[in-house]
């Protein structure tokens, strides 16, 4: 049985990523998924 | 992955705590799989705030694997960032908690670069190598630590 899972908050800008990223030090994890648009 | 992986706690756990998590269909996005290089789905990049790859995870993982490789990620990226102590604490944990697996494997031997590098003794790249040559003899990662002899 899966545990019950704090949801990832995927951000949908990269570049907002980055800039997140750049603030709190933290590294981008860029998930490129077929997944339907 | 959406299925198994990312709702399991230790993978959403993980990736909340460490990382900026952005999720790119390809179809809708052409620059960026140009730009990242993106030949295959899914496809894992951990980058910097500058867009440069530090590690990538291709192919579907479960969850206890990806966790494996997003640490080992992590701390290549820390060593990259030339915190060498960090990188080395993150593949220490990855080394003792996959043990046995092809990321405990790749932790050894990235364990003794980031070791190498936080002290500038060879004696700590070496211990790493040989705690890899013992447990994963066979493994490639344990032969990318041979360095071929020249022929006479």
């Amino acid at each position: 049985m899966l545990a019950q899972a704090e949801q990832i908050a995927w951000d949908t800008s990269v570049e907002h990523a980055r800039d997140v990223a750049a603030r709190e030090g933290k590294a981008v994890l860029i998930d490129f998924s077929a997944a339907p648009e | 992955m959406d299925t198994v992986t990312y709702p399991e706690s230790r993978v959403a756990d993980f990736t909340t705590a460490y990382f900026v998590p952005v999720r790119i269909p390809v179809k809708a996005n052409r620059a960026l799989v140009e730009e990242y290089l993106v030949s295959w789905t899914p496809d894992v990049v951990i980058a910097d705030d500058r867009g440069r790859v530090h590690y990538r995870v291709v192919g579907y993982l479960p969850p206890v694997d990806l966790v494996a490789h997003l640490s080992l990620g992590l701390g290549r990226w820390q060593l990259n960032r030339h915190q060498p102590a960090e990188a080395a604490e993150r593949f220490e944990e990855v080394a003792r908690r996959h043990a046995g697996t092809d990321a405990g494997a790749e932790a050894l031997y990235w364990l003794g670069v980031a070791r190498y590098k936080a002290t500038h003794e060879p004696a700590e790249l070496q211990l790493s190598w040989d705690e890899l040559a013992r447990q994963y003899s066979d493994s490639e990662w344990a032969r990318r630590t041979q360095i071929p002899s020249k022929k006479s």
